[in-house]
């Protein structure tokens, strides 16, 4: 446990390194953050009143809305690519054999490299609602606990699809269904800039498939609302069965899939 | 005392890679090792050669648990590469002469404190082998400066230091000294040989297409040729084993010029290649034989011929000679 711990820090460690290498890296994350959100700060200045009565369940500002929606997706994306972005990114940099033939096991290899992202992740989140909130006057309630606690649940939700993606690159290399069907569903019909209410409703019941949906309703009532944890009580039950579903599942596929490259000789290719 | 590396029957085929093998009827595969067995006793330093393409690349990365075998396995320190991978990775170090397996932003230090933590040294364990892996290879200058600005000489250096981290038992070295200018080959070369086999007493695994490299520093040889295990032992075991032709130095004394043609009408010769005339009478003469038993005859034929046999010396194949016929045919 100790061994693994310190196993963890170095990756953070390592990645930081390679990240203050690129001085201008981070300083450039900024500005799109900030334009996206003037895009649809004035969006909502020009047609927010259009879906007003479908916002009222959430505090009625589109603005606000969609800054949840920007704002979370970063961990929605993240927890979707970084397993399968990491496997790539070591094989084509050429130094996941190395890694290997440490005893280190790829899981924990695989979950080391990604810390680094959601560490950067959380910085963006950060400055998104910093960003939304001093300059666009996003209005934000304090309940930072309850945002936390599904928060945690949702990366965990992610993070297994995310596994499961990656074992599909795992051995196939390129083409990846699972993140075709989470993606591009989540992108449309999870609710990220606009309400799923708008949706007719057999889209509706498509979008309560996508943890992503229960994830940024519960954000926005905790975050817009001010609501307490009792109010998202159904959302992270839904959120608690993703992640008991999903997480068996991605572990035993990634071990398939780590089998199936291995007698394919396959591993460190892409 | 159980063996360093034992090899039993490991055979393995890779897929072909083509819009043929869509269809499942129609998919071929290539055999990349066919039933190879060997043993490395402990301490030793084992060759594998052969020419690019052999499956040397493939039988050592079976044996570092990187791909799995279709057939067979190999234990290393009796322990078997397919239920134990994990307590083997604590005994070997993987050397390969790959560039791209650093952190090429990160300074050499700061790549082997990263790799050194994956091998579970402690904080103390890991600054004191590093120091030492890196005075041992002479990195000192360098190896605060990032990993981009390094010779293929200091990045391979490198990778022979990491292989080295948490003092392994057993190196598996895949081409260690490809692309090395012939100084640093040389220097590499007698660092394997003199500090880590003989100081040490490490087992060294070593694969290469080099001759040369194989005849300087292995202790014993297996000679791989499309996956297949063609002799295994000495060098001077491997060539007795395979040599096909035999030569012989004659000097002789004779005022004839066409000795070429009356000694390549005996059955059994293949070849008489004249050296040199050390005066007007006195010549040496190379002559390759099918078989030692075609002496005699040789000899009798320049007797009858009234020449002056002065000496008649057996020659002793180089190994490239013998793999060319072996290989080769």
């Amino acid at each position: 446990m100790k061994q693994n711990l310190k196993k963890v820090m170095a990756f953070i460690k390592k990645d930081f390194q390679e990240a203050v290498s690129y001085k201008l890296a981070f300083l450039m994350q900024v500005a799109p953050i900030f334009l996206s959100l003037a895009i649809f700060f004035f969006l909502s200045k020009a047609f927010g009143q259009v879906i007003s009565k479908e916002l009222e369940r959430y505090s009625g500002d589109f603005f606000s809305f969609v800054l949840i929606g920007l704002a979370f997706t970063n961990y929605y994306t993240l927890g979707l690519t970084s397993f399968s972005s990491t496997i790539r990114d070591a094989q084509l940099k050429g130094t996941l054999e190395a890694l290997l033939v440490t005893p280190t096991s790829l899981s924990l290899i695989i979950l080391s490299s990604s810390l680094w992202a959601f560490f950067f992740a959380t910085l963006r989140v950060l400055l998104y609602l910093f960003i939304g909130a001093f300059f666009f006057k996003a209005k934000l309630m304090s309940n930072y606990l309850g945002a936390g606690l599904i928060l945690l649940l949702t990366i965990v939700a992610f993070c297994a699809i995310g596994i499961l993606s990656a074992s599909f690159i795992m051995v196939f290399k390129r083409g990846d269904p699972i993140y075709w069907i989470f993606g591009t569903a989540s992108a449309i019909i999870g609710g990220i800039y606009f309400p799923i209410s708008v949706l007719p409703s057999f889209l509706q019941k498509c979008a309560a498939l996508l943890p992503i949906t229960h994830a940024l309703e519960a954000m926005r009532l905790l975050l817009l609302r001010g609501y307490g944890l009792e109010a998202v009580w159904p959302q992270i039950k839904i959120l608690i069965l993703f992640t008991l579903i999903l997480t068996p599942l991605s572990m035993l596929s990634f071990k398939y899939a780590v089998k199936v490259a291995k007698k394919e000789g396959s591993l460190t290719q892409y | 005392m159980p063996l360093a590396i034992e090899a039993i029957g490991l055979r393995k085929q890779f897929k072909k890679v083509g819009y043929k093998n869509l269809l499942p009827w129609k998919r071929q595969s290539i055999p990349a090792l066919m039933d190879v067995s060997f043993e490395v006793e402990k301490e030793e330093l084992f060759g594998i050669l052969g020419p690019n393409g052999a499956g040397k690349t493939t039988l050592i990365k079976i044996l570092s648990t990187l791909i799995l075998p279709d057939s067979g396995t190999a234990l290393i320190n009796g322990y078997d590469i397919c239920r134990h991978e994990k307590k083997i990775k604590n005994f070997i170090g993987y050397i390969t002469s790959e560039e791209r397996s650093f952190y090429w932003r990160l300074t050499g230090r700061q790549n082997l404190y990263f790799f050194a933590a994956l091998y579970n040294l402690s904080g103390e364990e890991t600054k004191r082998r590093t120091e030492y892996v890196i005075k041992l290879l002479d990195l000192e200058k360098a190896v605060d400066m990032p990993f981009m600005s390094y010779s293929s000489g200091i990045k391979q250096r490198l990778s022979v230091a990491r292989g080295l981290l948490c003092d392994p038992e057993i190196l598996l070295m895949d081409e260690p000294t490809r692309s090395l200018d012939p100084l640093s080959k040389l220097h590499l070369q007698q660092f394997i040989k003199e500090t880590l086999v003989g100081e040490q007493k490490k087992t060294v695994f070593l694969a290469t297409h080099d001759l040369s490299e194989a005849e300087y520093l292995c202790d014993r040889l297996a000679i791989l040729s499309q996956g297949k295990i063609i002799a295994t032992g000495k060098i001077d075991e491997i060539k007795k084993s395979l040599e096909r032709k035999k030569k012989i130095l004659l000097k002789v004394k004779t005022q004839t010029k066409d000795i070429s043609d009356k000694l390549l009408k005996i059955k059994g010769v293949s070849g008489v290649h004249i050296f040199s005339y050390l005066s007007d009478d006195i010549a040496t003469l190379e002559v390759a034989l099918s078989s030692e038993e075609i002496i005699p005859f040789v000899l009798a034929q320049l007797v009858y011929e009234k020449i002056g046999i002065l000496s008649c010396i057996p020659q002793e194949p180089s190994l490239k000679e013998v793999l060319e016929q072996v290989i080769g045919s």
